[in-house]
């Protein structure tokens, strides 16, 4: 039977039972075990009826933890900065608008393309750092989770880069909206970061 | 001369019935547990794959496959889930009688839909205050004029009942108790809300009031007075049926606890190899075997238009002994695992108690066993 969107993703779902994370069955590995990344739960699932069946062997409790926290640093730090330099562009735009001048504009306009272009360098930094956490804390395991903060980290990229560019070529209502969809994935890759801090 | 073997047919059934429980109605098991949301997309799948109306005559547009198949469908299905499998199984409840006790108008009518999309109907029977004893139904139908008919009463635990497009329904008129086909859509029909049950929640059971809802004459089964033993005939069918579906639960959980007992550390040995463990799987494995064997015979015996009401109450009673044996076993052997709600087996538990229960508890059967037996010279 040729399985299609939700049925599919469905049918590789397996709950780590000690942290509650749903992992993918995509997770094993040549030894037919997943390490939960977040309990460190090993973990071999058994296939009995279609259904997915976790047995624990060990939990690794003594895992390296992230260096200085520099990744945890650099994403907030973006996270925090994209809205700073979204709101000032709404405000320059009502201040333009209204031909109220209510500092000094000149200096509002390269604030906010700096601001963009720390969001951009502190997101590759997040994920230089990240890589690091990945090499060190995860042993550089294959997790779907991972693979789609990765996935989601390119096409955040590719989005920070448009709208910078946008923005230097003064196609300031386009950049805005570029950042808007920023925003969005940046919540996305966030809400899959929380997964392997708190299960889910 | 005995056979055991399923025909080719039978085992490509099979093959066709588990690859869709594997893939399609396990993996939403969990999910519909916990949300208790029917499962129509699964039905849509199921009916398009042609597992659903097993029984309807090929006349109606159905595949009229016999009892021991609709067995087959019904084992694979609930080995995945069986409150799915029940959501989805309800149908046969509901149209043995018409099948039974109804003339071709009525199966053109009612069956013949059913066959060309996805519907659902329901067996409403059971009362707050009559369940085993069938007898004691208070749910009455008046005759109004030489047409029509006047329905009252409350019918409880209805299977499928917020989703039916019609319901079997048996109440009282002058003669007896009869049995009619009721459209859900009759004003004077109000479905009460989802119950909340111990396990099937897949399963939508709800009550069904009846307040003066009016009922052609040409609805009603058979004659005034033919109700109960149309109700009654309709278990020799759908017994099986159930038990085929502890069957499914009952498999499910030997499968869980062997591969997991397979697995598992013990103080440094597998735990399949104490005792106390293997002992467990062995039980499980023959009554697992006894149960289906039951169960195909009482539907063996149907199909061959042979009398079957002593071996239906014997393999329902049987399988869902069973079943909910089996499942209490397997959790054990599955240990805190085998309680936590990530783990899916706990479910299974919870599921298989019901088979005790509904289509005449397991008390009931053996009331049945016995009168069959003090019957027999």
């Amino acid at each position: 039977m040729k399985l299609k969107g939700k049925f599919r993703k469905r049918k590789n779902l397996v709950i780590c039972p000690i942290c509650h994370l749903e992992l993918s069955a995509n997770d094993v590995n040549i030894n037919g075990l997943v390490v939960c990344p977040v309990c460190g739960a090993v973990i071999e699932i058994i296939e009995s009826e279609g259904q997915k069946i976790p047995v624990v062997h060990n939990v690794e409790t003594k895992r390296p933890q992230p260096l200085f926290r520099l990744h945890t640093i650099a994403t907030h730090f973006s996270i925090g900065l994209l809205p700073v330099a979204m709101l000032a562009q709404i405000w320059l735009f009502f201040a333009r608008a209204s031909g109220e001048l209510l500092g000094n504009l000149d200096l509002l306009l390269p604030m906010c393309f700096l601001f963009l272009s720390i969001v951009l360098i502190g997101g590759i930094l997040t994920f230089a750092t990240g890589f690091v956490d990945w090499k060190r804390k995860y042993r550089g395991r294959n997790y779907e989770i991972i693979t789609r903060k990765i996935r989601w980290s390119i096409v955040l990229f590719i989005l920070l880069s448009f709208a910078i560019f946008l923005f230097w070529i003064e196609l300031f209502g386009w950049s805005f909206l570029t950042q808007i969809f920023a925003l969005g994935v940046i919540a996305k890759i966030g809400h899959l970061g929380g997964f392997l801090v708190f299960g889910k | 001369m005995i056979d055991f073997s399923l025909t080719e047919d039978q085992l490509a059934l099979q093959k066709r019935v588990r690859e869709f429980a594997q893939d399609v109605v396990a993996p939403a098991a969990a999910e519909h547990d916990r949300t208790g949301k029917f499962p129509y997309e699964i039905a849509k799948i199921a009916w398009k794959e042609g597992f659903l109306n097993s029984h309807v005559e090929k006349e109606f547009g159905g595949p009229e496959r016999g009892s021991l198949s609709a067995c087959i469908i019904a084992e694979e299905i609930s080995a995945a889930c069986s409150g799915i499998g029940i959501a989805l199984d309800a149908n046969a409840l509901a149209q043995g009688p018409v099948i039974i006790g109804g003339n071709d108008d009525q199966k053109k009518r009612f069956l013949q839909p059913m066959t060309e999309k996805p519907m659902f109907a329901s067996y409403a029977v059971t009362e707050p205050d009559a369940g085993s004893d069938v007898s004691r139904i208070s749910t009455t139908a008046t005759k109004i004029d030489d047409n029509t008919y006047a329905i009252n009463g409350l019918k409880w635990w209805i299977t499928g009942g917020g989703v039916a497009s019609w319901y079997f329904v048996l109440a009282k008129t002058e003669n007896g108790a009869t049995g009619f086909i009721v459209d859900a859509d009759s004003a004077g029909i109000v479905r009460g809300p989802k119950e909340e049950n111990l396990g099937q929640h897949a399963s939508n059971t709800v009550r069904v009031e009846f307040q003066d809802v009016k009922v052609p004459v040409e609805n009603r089964l058979g004659e005034e007075g033919d109700g109960f033993k149309i109700a009654m005939k309709t278990f020799d069918y759908s017994r099986p049926l159930v038990a085929a579906a502890a069957v499914g639960v009952a498999r499910a959980c030997l499968s869980h606890a062997r591969l997991y007992a397979k697995k598992r550390t013990c103080f440094n040995k597998r735990i399949i190899s104490y005792q106390g463990v293997s002992f467990k799987l062995a039980d499980m494995a023959i009554n697992l075997d006894a149960a289906r064997l039951l169960t195909w015979r009482a539907a063996w015996l149907y199909d061959n238009g042979l009398p079957s009401t002593k071996e239906s109450a014997m393999a329902k009673a049987f399988a869902a002994d069973t079943g909910m044996k089996t499942a209490v076993e397997a959790v054990q052997v599955l240990g805190g695992y085998g309680y936590s709600m990530d783990v899916p087996m706990e479910k299974l538990m919870r599921d298989a108690k019901i088979f005790q229960i509904y289509e005449g508890t397991s008390e009931i059967q053996r009331t049945i066993i016995v009168a069959n037996l003090l019957r027999e010279r």
